[in-house]
């Protein structure tokens, strides 16, 4: 191992779902094995960095103030389901059910790992529901015990007591402990369409 | 059913082991500190991914690596064959049926029942509230799959309260969120727990009715706060549980008492009959998994008859009975009766012929 080399292997540790053996092999393929493949991933990153952001309504993925979602004037803004990344947004959007529209968390409640309401994309929440025509929030977040603790928050600090707006959880039927992420669409699409309302 | 093979990787001290189990009774001979129980302890992953012996997994890897591995091959009778892999990594324990991954720990109890009688076990008449909650919670967990899920999810709740009260930021709205996420899993354990006991003590009294026991043995849950009163217990005891940094009430604070001839048996029973007691409950623990299990549980042993005389050891093992596989480790050897021994020395595995 170089001091170089070992710097690389080290920040890619860092990120999610690589462990030491897989950040290793990545850095060795790209730096030694294929380095070919180099120059077009750091120019596409480049270009990445400067273009991708967050949406400002929604916090989706986007390359404008509006991401695609937002931007299509098709879709229902009394419907809004509330995801916690955008995977899981992905992952709704792919069983093509779903026509309202979305608000990314980017994480939840997480005590163990230091994550409170101020790390959450919440106050914007706030922000969507005092402003919007919303009828139903859809809270689609995991059904585990942070997934669960996240959902009670959102409803006591922004729904409670709000007539007229319906909020409904998926997430149930889904193996416990388990992202929407790992759904398969079918799953998805049933647990959307027999979402359970459980109240304001 | 019957565990024919254990391999294991990099799992506690063992770089690597190849054991054959395949026999009805199998002794794992050897002083202490050898490895006989780090072997039973991958052995038992295939019920829950749950040690025995502890409740993380970071000691269950060994030092330096980043995952452990187990490979238990299993012998269903009829239905023909099975293995299960495990993987145990930080923060993740997985595993796969015959190649085909398993969705949550829990759907492995009823496929692959082990029960555990384990040395820890002889502190449960006059240990601390805390030995007797994790016998009860690895009987349960062996048996009772909902258990499993509900003490797993109520067990991350609560470290999740406890580190938002030692963060300095638990403001009511968030530890609101959190127990009311806790209220469900937290009354299944403590229903499952009762009913547990309910179903345990008539066993118990059965064994102790064989064995000559005079004296009528009793099991009763003693639940922290009463279920439907716990959310109001964590409610109105915020202020304190800042200060202390703890979550003060809930089912981690159960207990249960143990009596004999109505009283309690810590105090009031005799040393030796405290010990014959937590036998006879390892017995009853037995015939109620028996009742839930489709197929006969494989029994993990772990030194549970410490000095018992000859005697006394021949008893307990034909208390038992042929119906189950035995794995069992010990530092003398078993009475006589037809056991496969494993002499264990140093993390090496040597069938004796
Ligand atoms: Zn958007």
């Amino acid at each position: 191992m170089t001091p170089a080399f070992e710097k690389v292997r080290q920040l890619l540790r860092g990120l999610p779902g690589l462990g030491h053996r897989s950040a290793e092999r990545l850095a060795l393929h790209l730096l030694v094995e294929r380095p070919a493949k180099l120059a077009p991933l750091l120019e596409a990153l480049g270009a990445a960095t400067r273009a991708v952001r967050r949406c400002e309504r929604c916090g989706n993925l986007a390359e404008s103030p509006a991401c695609s979602v937002c931007a299509d004037s098709r879709r229902d803004p009394a419907v809004l389901c509330v995801v916690e990344n955008v995977p899981d947004l992905m992952a709704l959007e792919r069983t093509g059910v779903f026509r309202g529209t979305y608000h990314v968390l980017h994480g939840r409640l997480s005590p163990i790992n230091g994550i409170g309401p101020g790390e959450l994309n919440l106050a914007r929440l706030g922000e969507r529901l005092a402003t919007e025509p919303v009828a139903e929030v859809v809270l689609a977040l995991g059904n585990d015990i942070e997934g669960e603790a996240t959902c009670h928050y959102i409803r006591e600090s922004f729904l409670a007591g709000r007539m007229g707006t319906k909020v409904t959880r998926i997430g149930f039927g889904l193996p416990s402990g388990s992202g929407l992420t790992f759904a398969d669409a079918e799953t998805l699409r049933s647990s959307l369409e027999g979402r359970r309302d459980v109240g304001g | 059913m019957r565990l024919t093979r254990v391999r294991a990787a990099d799992f506690r001290n063992l770089s690597f082991a190849d054991v054959d189990l395949d026999a009805p009774r199998v002794f794992l001979l050897g002083p202490n500190g050898q490895g006989k129980t780090n072997l039973l302890e991958a052995a038992g992953l295939v019920t829950a991914l749950r040690s025995f012996r502890v409740t993380d997994i970071e000691p269950l890897v060994r030092l330096g690596c980043a995952e452990a591995r187990v490979r238990v091959d299993l012998d269903l009778g009829a239905e023909g064959q099975a293995c299960v892999e495990v993987t145990l990594a930080k923060g993740a324990r997985r595993a796969k049926v015959d190649g085909t991954p398993v969705a949550s720990a829990a759907e492995l109890v009823p496929r692959f029942p082990t029960v555990v009688f384990c040395s820890d076990d002889l502190r449960l008449v006059r240990g601390s509230p805390g030995n007797r909650r994790r016998w009860l919670d690895l009987a349960l967990s062996g048996t009772d799959p909902a258990y499993l899920r509900d003490l797993r999810a109520y067990t991350r709740a609560l470290e999740s309260r406890n580190a938002l009260l030692r963060s300095g930021q638990a403001d009511d709205a968030q530890l609101e969120a959190l127990e009311r996420a806790m209220a469900e899993p937290a009354a299944g354990v403590a229903a499952a727990r009762a009913e547990a006991l309910a179903d345990l003590a008539p066993h118990l009294r059965g064994v102790c009715d064989l064995a000559g026991f005079s004296g009528l043995a009793e099991l009763t849950h003693r639940a922290d706060t009463p279920a439907d009163r716990l959310a109001e217990a964590w409610r109105s005891g915020r202020r304190l549980d800042r200060q202390t940094e703890t979550t003060r009430h809930g089912p981690h604070r159960d207990d249960f008492d143990i009596l004999f001839g109505g009283r309690d048996a810590a105090t009031h029973a005799s040393e030796g009959q405290q010990r014959l007691l937590v036998l006879a409950l390892c017995l009853a623990q037995l015939r109620r998994a028996d009742q839930r299990a489709a197929t006969p549980p494989v029994i993990l042993a772990d030194d549970v008859l410490g000095e018992l005389d000859e005697e006394r050891r021949r008893a307990f093992w034909s208390a038992i009975g042929d119906t189950h596989q035995v794995v069992a480790t010990g530092t003398l050897p078993p009475p006589e009766g037809a056991w496969k021994i494993i002499e264990v020395r140093d993390g090496a595995y040597h069938p004796r012929v």
